[in-house]
């Protein structure tokens, strides 16, 4: 075998690695500032499918496939009754762009430099957006709790008694760009969704302008990961944080996951390469918390 | 546009479809084509080529990350032009270095080159690629897959160049090592 054969064959490995190499002429082109002050849903959701449902009564839904949950946005508080079949999410009948929503990124992120990342220069956090509060919350979801109860059947997920948490969470998120603050959207809040005492999935709450949009999130690994964490760590005060579209859960025992993504080690080493021996003590910010109750 | 859109594009038969990959891929897959065969004409040529290609294998294809689809597509061109290339002696740059770093690795290989032993190759190297720290395997593969130069390596990965040359070196040796533990080479 001669040397150009062998380059040849190394052209086979793995697709995984060939994406976390991360080389692509366009990365220094990033919009890392724009990521940063972005108010749009948070990049740990990246969508695979996307596609608009027929806007009707006022309504306007967009559904994804988002690492094998459903999505759903609702622009407003609603009590119209929408129908959504599934194979209606792989077909669009609306040719309405995401990008006119306002509500979603729609390229495929660039694969993380590890190397390149750094962390916060300090502790400070920069707050975006006009705070949502539980109540706000709560009171938006009782408001439209049957649609969101069909919503949710209608994506295969059938249950008899839906609640949603006491308690919600924001993240705390930082894009490892040299000499950034730690970033907390205060207008952003989310809270998992319970059929009875399972997780099913989450909705999470956006205050633009005093008006509340809500994005319905079911089903998938991401909260089968989360449940199965949540769970060993009952009654403990668990982190929610973003480093770009990398969503990071932190029991205070330092445990970690990356429900979304397969990087908790990259993560780990990551952290442990800055010197954080202790990321939950280190990133702590009380809003992005949760305290899991039986 | 987001790949499943542009994949769409391909599916619907839009010519859309390649202006989109253009705009979205262009340079990526141009810094591909150039890292192998050094000069920009050849380069372009080889890029034009891959999104043909593609138009071709989209449908019956449906990859959900275009990336390393496209840059398989580009890298395997690119290194089909540069063979034709190199027995009319024209090309130079980078590829040249990157092919003698591989000459060091299997130094020593069968020549029979089975399916049976590509394969076996193929399996260690992958084995190996999967031990090593993430940091590490970028940088194997900026080199090895992407034919990326040490002085860009550098500068992406924030390291001196000295420092990403000995670390290469250290990684072809523990390859090589892999290798003969396998009796893949000698």
């Amino acid at each position: 075998m001669n040397n150009l054969e062998f380059f040849d064959m190394l052209g086979d490995i793995d697709d995984m690695y060939i994406l976390e190499a991360g080389y692509s002429s366009d990365e220094d082109e990033r919009p890392v500032a724009k990521a940063a002050s972005s108010e749009s849903a948070p990049r740990r959701i990246r969508p695979i499918v996307k596609t608009v449902l027929p806007i009707a009564a006022g309504i306007a839904a967009v559904a994804l496939i988002t690492f094998g949950f459903w999505k759903i946005f609702i622009s407003g508080s609603q009590k119209a009754n929408v129908s959504i079949q599934p194979s209606e999410l792989i077909e669009p009948t609306v040719a309405v762009t995401i990008e006119e929503t306002g509500k979603e990124e729609t390229s495929t992120y660039p694969p993380i430099l590890w190397a390149a990342l750094q962390i916060p220069s300090n502790r400070e956090v920069v707050l975006f957006g006009e705070p949502i509060s539980d109540e706000e919350a709560k009171a938006c979801f009782e408001e439209d709790f049957q649609l969101i109860h069909d919503l949710i059947v209608e994506l295969g997920r059938y249950t008899t008694d839906l609640r949603m948490a006491e308690h919600g969470y924001g993240h705390i998120s930082f894009d490892g760009v040299e000499g950034e603050s730690l970033m907390y959207k205060q207008n952003v809040r989310e809270y998992l969704l319970y059929d009875g005492t399972v997780l099913i999935g989450s909705i999470e709450f956006t205050k633009t302008n005093r008006k509340v949009d809500y994005v319905l999130l079911v089903g998938g690994t991401r909260f089968d990961y989360l449940d199965s964490f949540l769970k060993l760590h009952e009654g403990e005060q668990i982190l929610f944080m973003n480093l770009q579209d990398i969503e990071i859960v932190i029991a205070p025992d330092g445990s970690i996951i990356t429900p979304c993504t397969s990087d908790r080690d990259n993560v780990m080493q990551f952290f442990e390469k800055q010197g954080i021996e202790d990321p939950w003590t280190y990133f702590f910010y009380e809003p992005a918390t949760y305290i899991v109750v039986s | 546009m987001d790949d499943v859109s542009i994949v769409q594009l391909f599916w619907n038969r839009s010519e859309k479809a390649i202006s989109e990959v253009a705009k979205k891929y262009g340079r990526f897959c141009m810094t591909i084509a150039r890292n192998i065969l050094g000069n920009p004409e050849d380069s372009e040529e080889c890029v034009n080529d891959a999104y043909l290609s593609l138009w071709n294998t989209i449908p019956p294809k449906k990859p959900s990350v275009l990336p390393p689809f496209l840059g398989r597509i580009t890298r395997n061109l690119a290194l089909n032009l540069y063979k034709k290339n190199h027995a009319e002696k024209r090309g130079g740059g980078e590829f040249p270095l990157v092919l003698e770093e591989l000459s060091e690795v299997i130094a020593g290989s069968d020549s029979a080159d089975s399916d049976l032993y590509k394969k076996e190759i193929m399996r260690v190297v992958s084995a190996f690629l999967a031990e090593l720290t993430p940091e590490k395997r970028k940088l194997f593969v900026r080199r090895f897959w992407y034919a990326d130069s040490v002085k860009n390596i550098a500068h992406q990965m924030k390291m001196t160049e000295n420092n990403v040359s000995v670390t290469l070196n250290r990684l072809r040796t523990q390859l090589r090592e892999k290798l003969q533990e396998g009796g893949l080479v000698s």
